[in-house]
């Protein structure tokens, strides 16, 4: 193992098993179906696809929130599956999609990005001041600090979400849409927040993403998933400037890119 | 005579620190067989401007205008059961969300006769031939037995679909659309799209489409009117709009969004600092002047509406070439 991964995957499966009705046989619905995957230190993986093709299963699983059905997860070569949750939240932290489901509405914004330290059991005084340099590096007025989530317009709620994710220095993070729900130009503020952030705290990013333009503009390389299988995956010059799949194709070809006289792409349609 | 016409449309709002100024003075018009679309962010006002349209206002928010017509009709005036006569006949509306806007305890064909029914008189069967027409117009495959399924058992597209079907069934001569294709996949998106372009070629259908996505409007606009906190600053043809955004905020908007080819990857987007003012309380000047790096004190005092072409107005002191970076 080459010591320039930071995280992969082997043959992650997940299934699950869905009821199909009263006195009926459950069905196994197979949502990941043998991806394995690296991520290098320092770089940042895309992963992209529609929805429902597994991307956010994965995420769970990378994150240890949920269990693969076989296959296995490793972090600077060690499997994951024994380390306990303490240790696994030191290197691995999420960012979700809506910074208005994943921050406690009681909690106070301090308080919200202090816990991962207090978790770990950091003195209080050293909490305050890790949370004070936390919300300066995320550009978040120091006088927010006391308010709660509800008072918070989005872009603000989402920087409060990537302080907590940072905050006990993690090596790895993994952000599910962290701007889908968010608005273009408050996007491009958190966009550019990200890339900051890696480039001064030399971290790693899982990105998942529906929207290629962004996946385009932030990741290193891009893992294109359909169906709980992997598609492709490759540096992203290389995969934007020559798709390996009509499946990619289909997906480069529908970004609505702001050209007007273009008009609606022509792509052949799947029947949904 | 144009298909819609709004003159001055102000919605104000009752708040415990005072009135919130939601929509300020916006003026449009959408003529037959065209595609206006509004772009702006959360909270520009862009879907209370919709649903007033359509006399759909939330009770607490104060609507009026200067001018308000459809097809010749004074909006302004009409009473509930005259709305209701319109609404769905001649003009009606697409939701955002088609998971919750259907109601889920009647079937796909019971949902569109009822709208059927309700301005034609006459059996149902009339009603579910109609319905059965529709939905193989908006590219339902098996209508007859799509009729007898419940929204739930339908995907989110298919599902939007059928919300397009109740807002057509009746033949209307526009069409307003709130955002409804932003919970959707990008292939689903285009196929909804394609269907009320092709609609709009066929039947000369009028088009609003509420959004905030760019990329989409450049694709799919005739007409833009960008709106900034409850004003429309910049309204041009859509090829204008882009070729020569002359509002700052139009322009700061367009520099936001990567695209593919075009932004490198890797380096800063042209992001908006700081956030939307307030809208409560007495307004004055350009709303957009403490996100502007070419705001002036002139910009605090008045707003002035310039001309760049015929069909190209915007809301600003300064002409592109002054507040060019």
């Amino acid at each position: 193992m080459s010591d320039d991964i930071l995280l992969s995957a082997r043959n992650i499966r997940r299934d699950f098993r869905v009821s199909a009705g009263f006195g009926k046989r459950a069905r196994t619905v197979s949502a990941v179906r043998g991806v394995s995957l690296d991520v290098k230190k320092g770089g940042v993986l895309g992963i992209v696809g529609e929805s429902g093709c597994g991307k956010s299963t994965l995420a769970k699983i990378l994150l240890g929130l949920d269990e693969a059905t076989s296959g296995e997860v490793l972090f600077q070569g060690q499997t994951m599956a024994g380390m306990n949750r303490k240790t696994r939240a030191r290197h691995i932290q999420p960012i979700f999609q809506d910074p208005y489901l994943s921050l406690n509405p009681r909690k106070r914004v301090d308080t919200i990005i202090g816990l991962p330290l207090r978790v770990a059991g950091v003195p209080e005084r050293d909490i305050r001041t890790r949370v004070a340099e936390m919300m300066e590096l995320t550009g978040l007025p120091l006088r927010l600090a006391g308010t709660f989530p509800s008072q918070m317009s989005g872009g603000q709620r989402q920087r409060v979400a990537i302080a907590r994710a940072l905050i006990s220095r993690p090596e790895l993070v993994v952000c599910d849409e962290p701007t889908s729900a968010l608005d273009v130009s408050i996007q491009a503020q958190i966009l550019n927040l990200l890339q900051d952030l890696r480039r001064e705290l030399g971290l790693t990013y899982v990105l998942i993403s529906h929207n290629l333009a962004v996946v385009e503009h932030i990741a290193t390389e891009v893992m294109v998933m359909n169906h709980g299988e992997v598609v492709e995956h490759r540096p992203t010059a290389e995969l934007f400037a020559r798709p390996g799949s009509a499946y990619t194709q289909m997906l480069l070809d529908s970004i609505l890119t702001p050209e007007p006289g273009k008009g609606l792409p022509e792509i052949a349609l799947t029947d949904a | 005579m144009s298909l819609l016409n709004v003159e001055n449309l102000t919605i104000d709002i009752a708040h415990p620190r005072g009135t919130l100024h939601a929509v300020r003075g916006v003026s449009f018009h959408v003529e037959k067989g065209e595609t206006l679309c509004i772009v702006g962010e959360s909270g520009c006002g862009k879907s209370l401007t919709s649903h007033a349209l359509l006399g759909l206002s939330p009770r607490v928010a104060k609507v009026e205008a200067g001018a308000l017509s459809f097809d010749g009709t004074d909006l302004r005036r009409l009473k509930e059961r005259q709305w209701q006569k319109l609404r769905g006949l001649k003009m009606s509306m697409i939701f955002q969300d088609p998971m919750t806007s259907l109601n889920p305890s009647f079937t796909i064909g019971s949902l569109l006769e009822e709208v059927y029914m309700r301005h034609h008189p006459g059996g149902r069967s009339a009603a579910r031939a109609r319905a059965i027409e529709i939905l193989k117009k908006v590219g339902m495959s098996n209508a007859e037995e799509r009729l007898h399924q419940y929204p739930h058992q339908l995907s989110g597209g298919l599902r939007q679909r059928v919300m397009i079907a109740m807002g057509l069934i009746c033949g209307p001569d526009l069409l307003i659309a709130d955002e409804p294709t932003t919970a959707l996949d990008v292939n689903i998106q285009l196929q909804i799209l394609r269907l009320m372009q092709q609609l709009k070629e066929e039947m000369g259908l009028g088009i609003i489409f509420v959004t905030h996505d760019l990329g989409l409007v450049a694709r799919f606009a005739d007409r833009v009117a960008v709106m900034y906190a409850g004003r429309i600053v910049e309204t041009a043809p859509v090829a204008e709009l882009f070729a020569n955004p002359c509002h700052p905020y139009t322009r700061a908007l367009i520099n936001c969004i990567p695209v593919p080819g075009k932004t490198r990857p890797g380096e800063p987007l042209g992001a908006i600092p700081g956030v939307v003012p307030s809208l409560i309380g007495p307004q004055s000047g350009c709303a957009f002047r403490d996100r502007c790096a070419h705001a002036t004190p002139l910009c605090a005092r008045a707003l002035e509406r310039k001309r760049d072409g015929a069909a190209h107005v915007y809301e600003c002191h300064y002409t592109p070439e002054e507040t060019a970076a």
